[in-house]
C-alpha cells in the first residue's frame, strides 16, 4: 500500500505542451479520479504514473519513491486499460498468472493467486476460456484479476468502463468500488464521465487542456465548484451560466431582470444555478426568471425541462411531476443559497 | 421501349441475378487457373506414365517406373539431398531475417514507406539479373566478396568460392534468400502491425523484458503469418533454379532438383522422366507447405 505524489508534472511531445505543471497527492487506500474532457491531458498522467509515458518536468513519487526513472514492472503498480489488453493467445488463467509467470513463481503459487482472484471476481468457471470468448464485462473482470493477482501498491485504472454497456457499468462501477474496499489499495481511475467520478471516487482531480482545475471531495467540488469550468463540468444535467452584471448584492442578467444575490462582488460575472436548484412558480412571483417552455423530458423519477426566457435557455429538473407542457408560461425560482457567481473573465469563483 | 418481365422458368436450375454475376466474375480466374496451372498439371501426370523421348520410338505406357527409375538414380538424389540444403538454408536466412527486418521497421515511425520500397527492391529484380549481380560480388578474380575479405584481412588470397560445395550452397542460398527475403518481411510487418500496442504496455507492466515479449506475445501472434512466411519460403526454396543455374550451371555441386528436371528433359531429352520429377518435386512442396500451415494454423486463430 503506498500514497502517490505527483509534483510540477510536465509533458510535452516535442514543442507541444500537453501538460503544464500538474501536483496533487493521492493519499495511501484512497480512490481518485482524473476527470476531464478528452484530451486534457488525464490518460497522459496516468500513463506518466504508469512509466508508460517518459516524464517531461517535474516528479512522480510511489510510496515516497521518485520513480521517474523506475521501469515500469519495479514500480508496484497494475493497470487496466479501456480495450482490457489482454494477450489473445492465452487463457483466462494464463493472462492472469502471466506476471506472475515471469517473475519465475511457482506453478502452485500463481495457481493458488489466480484461483484466489477468479474466485473474488467470479472468473472461476471462465479459467480456461481465451478472451475472445468472453463477454465485455468478463474480459474487463479478467483484466481487473490481471491486475489484482499482482497484488499492486496502486491500481490504475484508464477509463475501464468506456466499452461497456449502460447497465454493465453501473454494475462494474460498483464491483470496482467494493474490490477496492476489500483490497485497501490506493486507486487512481481515468474517466471523461463525471457520473463514474462522482460515484467511485473519494476525491476527485478536475483537469482541462493540461492544467488541474480542482481537486476535492465530489460533494465538495459540486457545492463549491472552484471556477465555471468544474461548476459546467461536474453535476449532471449541467449548470446553467447567465451573464449577469453584479453590483451591491444583486445582479442585473442581460434581459434586465435584477436577482437578489447573497455576495458584494461587483463587475461582469457569470451566475450559475444549477437545474435542481431551480424551483417552479407562478409567472408573476416576485424574483423569479419568467419564460416559456420548451422542451419536456421525463425518466419517470424526475423531469427535465428546457425554458426559453428571450435568447436564454435555463434547464431545470423537477422531481414532483408539476403538471406542464410544452408552452406554458413558468417562473423559476433560483433557491436562496445555492446560486455560485464566477468572475466573467477568469471564471473563478466569487464566494 | 417497354419492359418486359420474364415469368421464371420451371423445372431448370434457376440463378439469381447475384449468383450469375458471381459466376461470370470468376469465370476469367477459373479459365486461367484451369488452363495454365490444372490441364499442363494433369497433362504432366499423365504423361509421366509413359515413355516419352524423342530420341526413342513411340511412347509406350510404362506405368511408375519412371518413378522408380528417378528413386534409383544418385545424381537424382543427390539433388534432392542439395535441395533439402537449400531449402533449410534459404528458409533459416529469409526468417530470421526477414523477421529482424520487419521488427527493425516496425519500429521506425518516420519513411517507413521509402524504407520499405528500398527493401522489397530485390524482390522486384528478375531473378536472372539478381542472380547476375551476385555473379559479380562473388567473382573470383574482380568480386566484391573478395576484395572486401581481402581488405578485412580475414583471407590471404583470392576465393573461387564454388571451388567448394559447402561454400557454394551457401552462396547460392544467400542470393536466393535475398530476393525472396522482402516478400517474407512484409507478411510479417502486416503481422506485427495487427498486434495492438497496448498489449506490450500491458507485457511491460506485468514486468515481461524485451525478450520474453518477442518470445510470448509478438511469436504467438504473429504465428499465422509466419506460417504463411515460412511455406512460400520453403516451396520457392524447393524451386530454385535461377540462381543456381546461373551462378554455377549444372554443376553436381549445386545442382538443385529443378535443375536436375532440366537436365533430364532438355539436355538428356527424357522428357518423361524430368515430367515425373517435377510432378514430385510439387507434391512435396505442398506436403511441406500443408505442415506448416496446417499445424500454425489450428493452433493460432483467436480473433
Amino acid at each position: 500500500m503506498a500514497e502517490v505524489s505527483i509534483r510540477d508534472v510536465t509533458k510535452s511531445y516535442g514543442t507541444t505542451k500537453v501538460l503544464h505543471g500538474v501536483s496533487f497527492d493521492v493519499a495511501d487506500g484512497e480512490f481518485v479520479a482524473l476527470v476531464g474532457p478528452s484530451g486534457c491531458g488525464k490518460s497522459t498522467l496516468l500513463r506518466m504514473i504508469a512509466g508508460l509515458e517518459e516524464i517531461s518536468s517535474g516528479t512522480v513519487s510511489i510510496a515516497g519513491r521518485v520513480v521517474n526513472d523506475v521501469e515500469p514492472k519495479q514500480r508496484d503498480i497494475a493497470m487496466v486499460f479501456q480495450n482490457y489488453a489482454l494477450y489473445p493467445h492465452m487463457s483466462v488463467r494464463d493472462n492472469m498468472g502471466f506476471s506472475l509467470h515471469l517473475r519465475g513463481a511457482s506453478k502452485a503459487e500463481i495457481a493458488a493467486a489466480v484461483s484466489k482472484a477468479a474466485e473474488i471476481l467470479g472468473l472461476t468457471p471462465y479459467l480456461d476460456r481465451t478472451p475472445k470468448q468472453l463477454s465485455g464485462g468478463q474480459r474487463q473482470r479478467v483484466a481487473m484479476g490481471r491486475a489484482i493477482v499482482r497484488q499492486p501498491a496502486v491500481f490504475l485504472f484508464d477509463e475501464p468502463l468506456s466499452n461497456l454497456d449502460a447497465a454493465l457499468r453501473v454494475q462494474m462501477r460498483a464491483e470496482i468500488r467494493a474490490l477496492h474496499e476489500r483490497l485497501g489499495s490506493t486507486s487512481i481511475f481515468v474517466t471523461h464521465d463525471q457520473v463514474e467520478a462522482m460515484t467511485m471516487a473519494d476525491r476527485i482531480v478536475v483537469m482541462r487542456a493540461g492544467r488541474l482545475e480542482q481537486a476535492g471531495p465530489p460533494l465538495e467540488l459540486y457545492d463549491r465548484p472552484a471556477n465555471a469550468f468544474v461548476a459546467g463540468f461536474i453535476g449532471s444535467p449541467a449548470m446553467n451560466f447567465l451573464e449577469a452584471v453584479a453590483e451591491g448584492g444583486q445582479v442585473r442578467l442581460a434581459s434586465g431582470q435584477v436577482l437578489e444575490v447573497a455576495s458584494a462582488a461587483t463587475g461582469a460575472v457569470l451566475y450559475g444555478i444549477r437545474p435542481e436548484h431551480l424551483e417552479l412558480t407562478n409567472p408573476d412571483a416576485p424574483g423569479a426568471i419568467v419564460g416559456q417552455v420548451g422542451i419536456v423530458e421525463s425518466t419517470g423519477t424526475a423531469m427535465f425541462v428546457a425554458m426559453q426566457a428571450g435568447a436564454l435557455t435555463l434547464h431545470a429538473v423537477f422531481t414532483d411531476r408539476p403538471n406542464i407542457k410544452r408552452g406554458d408560461q413558468i417562473g423559476l425560482m433560483p433557491k436562496p443559497g445555492l446560486v455560485h457567481l464566477f468572475d466573467a473573465k477568469t471564471g473563478l469563483r466569487l464566494s | 421501349m417497354t419492359l418486359r418481365i420474364r415469368p421464371p422458368r420451371l423445372g431448370r436450375l434457376r440463378l439469381g441475378r447475384d449468383a450469375r454475376l458471381g459466376l461470370a466474375l470468376a469465370l476469367p480466374v477459373a479459365l486461367i487457373m484451369g488452363g495454365l496451372v490444372f490441364l499442363p498439371l494433369l497433362s504432366t501426370l499423365f504423361d509421366s506414365l509413359f515413355r516419352v523421348e524423342p530420341m526413342k520410338p513411340g511412347s509406350p505406357f510404362v506405368g511408375v517406373r519412371n518413378y522408380t527409375n528417378l528413386l534409383k538414380d544418385s545424381t537424382v538424389n543427390a539433388a534432392w539431398i542439395t535441395t533439402a540444403i537449400y531449402v533449410a538454408l534459404a528458409v533459416f536466412i529469409e526468417t530470421v531475417g526477414g523477421l529482424a527486418a520487419a521488427l527493425l521497421l516496425n519500429r521506425i515511425k518516420i519513411g517507413r514507406r521509402w524504407l520499405l520500397a528500398i527493401v522489397v527492391l530485390p524482390w522486384c529484380l528478375p531473378p536472372v539479373v539478381n542472380a547476375i549481380i551476385w555473379m559479380w560480388i562473388y567473382n573470383p578474380s574482380y568480386g566484391l566478396l573478395n576484395g572486401l575479405l581481402l581488405s578485412a584481412g580475414i583471407i590471404d588470397t583470392p576465393q573461387v568460392w564454388f571451388n567448394n560445395r559447402e561454400t557454394g550452397l551457401l552462396l547460392v542460398s544467400v542470393v536466393h534468400a535475398w530476393r525472396m527475403m522482402p516478400l517474407t518481411v512484409i507478411i510479417l510487418l502486416a503481422a506485427l502491425q495487427s498486434i495492438p500496442a497496448e498489449l506490450y504496455e500491458a507485457a511491460r507492466l506485468d514486468g515481461a523484458t524485451g525478450w520474453q515479449r518477442l518470445r510470448k506475445i509478438t511469436l504467438p501472434l504473429i504465428a499465422p503469418g509466419l506460417a504463411i512466411a515460412l511455406s512460400q519460403s520453403t516451396v520457392f526454396a524447393v524451386n530454385l533454379f535461377d540462381e543456381a543455374w546461373i551462378l554455377n550451371g549444372a554443376s553436381l555441386d549445386t545442382r538443385s532438383v529443378i535443375i536436375q528436371v532440366y537436365v533430364l528433359a532438355f539436355q538428356n531429352m527424357k522428357f518423361s522422366s524430368g515430367m515425373a520429377l517435377s510432378v514430385l518435386t510439387m507434391v512435396i512442396s505442398l506436403a511441406v507447405s500443408m505442415i506448416y500451415v496446417l499445424r500454425v494454423y489450428r493452433e493460432t486463430r483467436f480473433e
